[in-house]
């Protein structure tokens, strides 16, 4: 795929969006069609920083944001796929905060290169080149989890654009894209399982996904289990990446599932031991 | 024609302070994202029976057409399971619980970057939804837990 037809895919989606909900939002295509003519740069790519606060601040201007319900995502991803990548051994430098409201100013009032050069400026002289290339990693993948809640990308696209700014490779940058996705889908579901405990009710976590051939042999072990969080502290995928949060490890297709234990009781969902527990390590060596 | 999934009602006591009512509701919801989970992994459909494939050359298990279901090689294909990076399953969620004038609502949803991929096996196949044993389930297991915390009270 070109880059071109990379930016045209992205332009018909946000076109599609538009037609879709012309009614609601009459103003919004010819917004974002102006904002990507723009920003579109001399390699057809469009590169901006404030880009998805920017969309974001439009939707909220034509008074719509609660009609796109993608703000609680919007804030979950940013805190958690600054955490994911951390697990991720990316190291940041800032950049990575929750998209801020002089920020979205800055873009609403035409400010938004100025407002960059600043950050930009404060950054250089706080960084190291290394840290400011990861630092651009991090966003653009913080960019991407960001852009695939509002509009949806396919994970080629969104690995492309990571690939884009970095020395990862296609393949390096859809594992990290998809890990750090499926962190963040985790951390909501784990959140569910914290409140319904903070209510006083018993939760168990399934080692939910497929059990076939291209299981990881932790991954084949737990699958199908309920487990306690004190259990699922005790495991170890031996991946670097934290289990609550990354079950088996990178590109893992395996989720925790939060449930109150009488669901697992009548579904008769068999419990994790102690051996099962070492069993699973074991085969992660 | 995509199925709309169907909504169930279950009556909480008046008794119940609004937090232990919002928290039977919180039950309810993740007791459905479980159940429509476990579901679809079983490849069972919101009928509740074996997904079939529509496609005119199936597979001999009929769960998927017979030139993919080559492709799926060391994954599944005695059943349709919908799986293959296991991201638009894992991708139902627990959106949201609002109070309402009559009472809560749990809100199950997929997440934005899967809505198209998990629209189009709705179509192919109808999966995501509260099947009738899904809501058999969750009412069984937010009656257990209401009475916990009542006993607990």
């Amino acid at each position: 795929m070109s880059i071109d037809s990379l930016t045209e895919t992205a332009e018909e989606q946000v076109k599609r969006i538009a037609r879709q909900y012309r009614k609601q939002l009459p103003d919004l295509r010819d917004f974002i069609l102006q904002w990507i003519r723009d920003n579109r740069q001399a390699d057809g790519l469009l590169r901006s920083q404030v880009s998805l606060s920017l969309v974001y601040a439009l939707i909220d201007r034509a008074g719509t944001k609660k009609y796109f319900d993608f703000d609680p995502f919007l804030n979950l991803a940013t805190e958690t796929a600054l955490q994911k990548l951390k697990g991720l051994g990316i190291e940041y430098t800032g950049g990575l905060e929750t998209p801020s409201i002089r920020g979205l100013e800055a873009a609403l009032a035409g400010e938004g290169v100025a407002f960059l050069e600043q950050q930009q400026a404060a950054r250089d002289t706080a960084t190291l080149q290394v840290a400011r290339v990861r630092d651009n990693i991090a966003a653009q993948v913080q960019q991407v989890l960001l852009q695939m809640q509002v509009v949806p990308t396919p994970l080629t696209v969104a690995a492309a654009q990571v690939s884009a700014v970095s020395n990862l490779s296609q393949g390096q940058a859809e594992t990290i894209v998809r890990t750090a996705l499926s962190g963040q889908v985790q951390s909501i579901q784990n959140a569910a399982g914290a409140r319904m405990e903070q209510a006083g009710i018993d939760v168990l976590y399934l080692y939910s996904g497929p059990d076939d051939n291209l299981d990881r042999p932790f991954c084949d072990v737990c699958v199908g289990y309920a487990f306690t969080k004190k259990q699922i502290a005790a495991l170890n995928n031996n991946q670097g990446l934290a289990v609550t949060t990354h079950c088996g490890g990178y590109n893992c297709r395996h989720e925790w599932v939060p449930v109150p234990v009488t669901f697992v009781e009548r579904q008769n969902i068999p419990l994790a031991t102690g051996d099962l527990i070492g069993r699973a390590n074991r085969a992660a060596r | 024609m995509i199925k709309i999934p169907r909504n169930i009602q279950l009556p909480i006591p008046e008794e119940l302070s609004p937090d232990t009512a919002l928290a039977i509701v919180e039950v309810a919801g993740s007791t459905g994202v479980a159940a429509i989970k476990t579901r679809t992994r079983a490849g069972r459909g919101i009928d509740d029976n074996k997904m079939k494939t529509p496609s005119k050359t199936p597979n001999e298990q009929g769960t998927y057409s017979k030139a993919y279901s080559d492709k799926r090689a060391d994954r599944r294909v005695d059943i349709r399971d919908l799986t293959w990076t296991g991201a638009m399953v894992q991708g139902v969620i627990l959106d949201r619980i609002e109070t309402t004038q009559t009472g809560a609502r749990a809100v199950i949803t997929v997440t934005n970057d899967q809505k198209e991929k998990a629209a189009f096996n709705q179509v192919m196949s109808p999966w995501f939804g509260i099947s009738p044993q899904d809501e058999q389930a969750i009412l069984a297991v937010a009656e257990a837990e209401l009475q916990k915390l009542l006993s607990q009270a």
